[in-house]
């Protein structure tokens, strides 16, 4: 399985995703016009590496804006964490967010609201924030 | 002959309406981009709280990218495209309270649809709308797009999403619709 390393751009995330450790972190601005196209490999390769039996899998989200497509696959991707968590892997996803900004913690608190996984929301002091 | 169309009118009619930004021709991503960051630029100078810069700037992206889509469902070709891209957007700013509106064209029979989803987007309390917005995250993509959006701005407005058709020809309305937040 193949590591991922996407850089940022204006509407678009940095992507890191490590499958040695199952680790995935999204961070900037999710705004693209087609999200469904921008997080299918995404997608996909967690998908992949989530069927694999006894893995661990921990998501970091930092994302200072996301549009509504984004949204439903960011959705799609919790979604496959909560199977993998309910299967009982090592599952946990945190959340940061500007600790100034109560639109992006509503945002957080949505996602984590029919999830049984680990879901810890953490309020970064404004200079922390990417 | 003097070259300079009439700014003055131009300008009088803008702040007469409290326009602060304002954006007429063809949507490009580009111009998205480059537009959402001057107007978060804009509202971050006017020391507005983050929540609500967070709210006008999502109303604004989700109008323009409905648009875009809507343009690239409906073109017969490129030129078609450039017309169905072409939108009209202002930030408005009255008293203390933001408007986002943006204009665009829509065919005729596309206005049924469009007007019944914001008529029941008008008669939703915020639980209902937020209810209908989870559904519709629920169910599987389809190639719609003013699904999820438009519930957003719904839920994201202080008030009902304010819109209007006006026939402009054989084949489209102009299709007006504003955010208060």
């Amino acid at each position: 399985m193949s590591a991922l390393n996407i850089a940022a751009t204006t509407s678009t995330p940095a992507v890191v995703w490590r499958p040695e450790t199952g680790s995935l972190e999204i961070s900037g601005e999710s705004y693209p016009e087609n999200a469904l196209e921008f997080y299918e490999p995404i997608l996909a390769a967690v998908a992949e590496y989530l069927r694999r039996p006894e893995t661990a899998l921990h998501l970091e989200f930092n994302v200072r804006y996301l549009n509504t497509s984004s949204v439903k696959a960011v959705m799609d991707l919790l979604d496959l964490a909560e199977e993998a968590h309910q299967r009982g892997a090592g599952v946990a996803v945190v959340w940061l967010h500007d600790a100034d900004d109560d639109r992006a913690l509503e945002v957080a608190e949505e996602f984590c609201e029919d999830l049984t996984l680990p879901f810890t929301i953490k309020a970064l002091p404004a200079g922390e924030v990417k | 002959m003097n070259p300079t169309p009439d700014l003055l009118q131009l300008r009088n009619s803008l702040n007469e309406q409290g326009i602060l930004l304002c954006f007429n021709g063809p949507l490009s991503r580009s111009i998205i981009e480059e537009m959402g960051v001057a107007v978060r630029g804009y509202l971050e100078s006017e020391a507005m709280a983050k929540g609500q810069v967070a709210d006008i700037f999502s109303v604004y992206i989700e109008q323009v990218q409905n648009i875009r889509q809507y343009a690239a469902r409906r073109a017969t070709d490129p030129a078609d495209l450039q017309r169905l891209n072409a939108a009209i957007v202002t930030i408005r700013r009255r008293d203390e309270q933001y408007t986002v509106s943006a204009g665009n064209l829509v065919e005729h029979r596309d206005v049924p649809e469009l007007e019944e989803r914001l008529r029941l987007l008008e008669r939703l309390d915020p639980a209902e709308l937020k209810q209908l917005y989870k559904e519709t995250l629920k169910k599987p993509r389809s190639g719609g797009g003013a699904g999820l959006g438009l519930i957003n701005m719904a839920r994201t407005s202080r008030r009902p999403l304010a819109f209007s058709f006006q026939p402009l020809d054989q084949r489209f309305v102009f299709f007006a619709l504003s955010a208060e937040l």
